[in-house]
């Protein structure tokens, strides 16, 4: 445990952590209240209608929840690279080892620790989120009625929970390359081509990209108000339950990777 | 605590490469316990992967390493426990302070109470500046911070690799002292350095590797009772004289004009026969004006290991190695 305790300790006094949630807060809050600026003076042209979804609840919560997973899938790539890479790169995974520590515990036990700051991002950048959709909702003279909607409300628990394991199964994927890497920038590199280098592999080959890490994030967060995603050609993302299995493959299998070539790896840094 | 024979470490055969390249090649070494002993060897001699195999970092292809007398096969980690190390340069959070370092470092591998990490920051003189972030830090500040976190878990043995790096005078005198009275406690530090003369006033007994194989081991004492040099100084017009007057007593390889324009000539005999030598010098009318004799480390170092360059600061070069120019003794080994 203390471990896992000196872990949360070393995150949350570390600047990515800051600048990485300050980032994806500044993002939402910006594009919420601009929303609620421009929302009657037609300043949102074309999608209107959904733009408007940001500030009018309940639809608000969907929308910010999808925002927050989505756009918090692509951060958790560049900062589960930087915590990963930055233990070669300082050299701190040495000083561990030569101290008996096991491998594999200290890479694992580091990534707990990341997962518990995502989890703490992801709610509080939520919960400014929603903040931001009721001022905007203000600016745009909206009715907030909908806030309370109990059947919306009570759905938001599970859907945290499921959207917090597709952040963390992405996290994962920047976490692991960057060990192999050993270092945080390759890490970070290697880890946003394979996130738009899936986006744009979708275009040719749907029937296989469908199963890869990042759209089983994005299938597995569907939900009934929501529509499945579909890639080229008309090839359908999985269904959310088997997308939601294979979330967890590429998580555990992800950290199963790290771990072993932690173990494995000769240290000469 | 200590293995059969008081040795606190000891490896056999122990075989490391890289590719193609062989760093240990059936290293043999045999430390005893409640020493400091001097771990040297020309850059690549393979200390550094000595270090690394001993610390679980790198994992060797042959041979065996038993510390504090037990074995230490791979994964048994649970033996660096009483293993304090300082493997290359020191390593931390830049973002976090000494204080913070330490504590994090300490959450790994054996347990340590917050008590002892204070009086490591004191021990090391970094208490006043222990708030600050490491990333304020000079090179020679990092470094002491390395040493006190190798003393975290007030480890038997402690493995040092170039601790003095980085360390201004004051400082390299305080780490020789700490890690004497280290070793006075009854722990052993195995120290690897580039400093001969570092190691030569603060070993108790040195090993010397050359292409990844132990050539010499012993107590320095004894070494260096085989390896002495008087150093005498006379009028420069009469060096040809001098070395004419003392070649019939002594061999030409031991016989070494070392700088002709000062008129400094080196013998490499026993310290004690400095005055035999002057008066013989006087016998024949040539006066010593300056005297100097001791032992030399770097001589012992340069013929061990085929006069692979040391990049030895301070100290003079060479004395007496063929091939090196017969450099100035600019610093004396006075016994």
């Amino acid at each position: 445990m203390r471990l896992f305790f000196s872990g949360l300790r070393k995150l949350v006094r570390r600047p990515a952590t800051w600048v990485t949630v300050g980032l994806l807060i500044g993002l939402l809050v910006l594009i919420v209240v601009a929303v609620g600026a421009t929302a009657n003076n037609g300043g949102l042209r074309g999608n209107n209608a959904n733009a408007k979804l940001l500030i009018t609840f309940p639809g608000a919560y969907d929308t910010i929840l999808r925002f927050v997973t989505g756009m918090g899938g692509l951060f958790a790539v560049l900062y589960g690279a930087a915590i990963a890479g930055s233990e070669w790169s300082w050299g701190t995974l040495k000083s561990a080892v030569a101290r008996g520590e096991s491998r594999v515990r200290y890479v694992l036990t580091s990534y707990v620790s990341v997962a518990v700051m995502i989890a703490v991002g992801l709610l509080v950048t939520f919960v400014v989120g929603v903040a931001a959709a009721i001022v905007g909702a203000h600016i745009a003279n909206f009715s907030t009625s909908g806030l309370g909607d109990s059947a919306t409300l009570s759905g938001l628990p599970e859907r945290l929970l499921r959207g917090w394991l597709a952040v963390l199964e992405e996290g994962a994927l920047g976490f692991t390359v960057a060990t192999l890497a050993r270092s945080q920038l390759a890490g970070i590199g290697v880890g946003l081509a394979f996130y738009f280098g899936e986006d744009f592999a979708s275009l040719f080959l749907p029937d296989i990209v469908k199963y890869l890490p990042f759209s089983v994030a994005n299938a597995s967060l569907v939900t009934n108000t929501s529509s499945p995603g579909v890639f080229a050609g008309g090839t359908s993302a999985l269904p959310v339950d088997q997308a939601q299995v294979l979330v967890i493959v590429w998580l555990v299998g992800a950290l199963a990777v790290a771990a072993l070539f932690a173990d494995r790896a000769e240290i000469t840094g | 605590m200590s293995g059969a024979g008081g040795l606190a470490l000891a490896t056999r055969g122990l075989r490391k490469s890289y590719g193609p390249r062989r760093a240990l090649d059936g290293l043999d070494l045999s430390v005893p316990s409640g020493v400091v002993y001097g771990f040297l060897g020309p850059n690549g001699a393979g200390k550094t992967t000595t270090m690394r195999v001993l610390t679980g970092l790198v994992h060797a292809d042959g041979g065996t390493v038993e510390i504090l007398g037990k074995p230490m096969k791979r994964g048994d980690r649970h033996r660096l426990f009483e293993v304090g190390a300082l493997v290359e340069s020191p390593t931390f959070y830049p973002y976090l302070s000494a204080r913070e370092n330490l504590r994090e470092l300490a959450a790994s591998g054996a347990r340590v109470s917050s008590k002892r990490i204070e009086e490591l920051l004191d021990l090391v003189g970094l208490c006043e500046r222990a708030r600050d972030k490491v990333e304020e830090y000079s090179m020679g500040m990092k470094q002491r911070l390395g040493i006190a976190a190798a003393l975290l878990s007030d480890p038997k043995l402690l493995l040092l690799d170039e601790p003095a790096n980085g360390l201004d005078p004051a400082g390299i005198v305080a780490m020789r002292d700490t890690l004497r009275t280290f070793a006075s406690q009854g722990k052993t530090v195995f120290v690897s350095s580039h400093l001969l003369g570092e190691i030569q006033v603060m070993a108790d007994t040195v090993g010397i590797i050359a292409s990844g194989k132990l050539v010499r081991e012993g107590p320095l004492k004894e070494l260096l009772a085989m390896q002495g040099v008087v150093k005498v100084r006379v009028q420069p017009d009469r060096v040809d004289a001098a070395i004419a007057t003392l070649a019939p007593e002594f061999p030409a390889e031991r016989l070494t004009e070392t700088d002709r324009a000062e008129g400094w000539l080196s013998v490499r005999v026993a310290p004690d026969r400095a005055e035999e030598i002057s008066q013989k010098l006087a016998g024949v009318g040539i006066f010593v004006s300056g005297l100097e004799s001791g032992t030399d480390l770097e001589m012992l170092f340069l013929e061990l290991t085929g006069g692979q360059a040391a990049t030895d600061e301070g100290s003079f070069v060479g004395l007496g190695n063929p091939g090196n120019g017969g450099a100035t003794a600019g610093k004396g080994t006075a016994a």
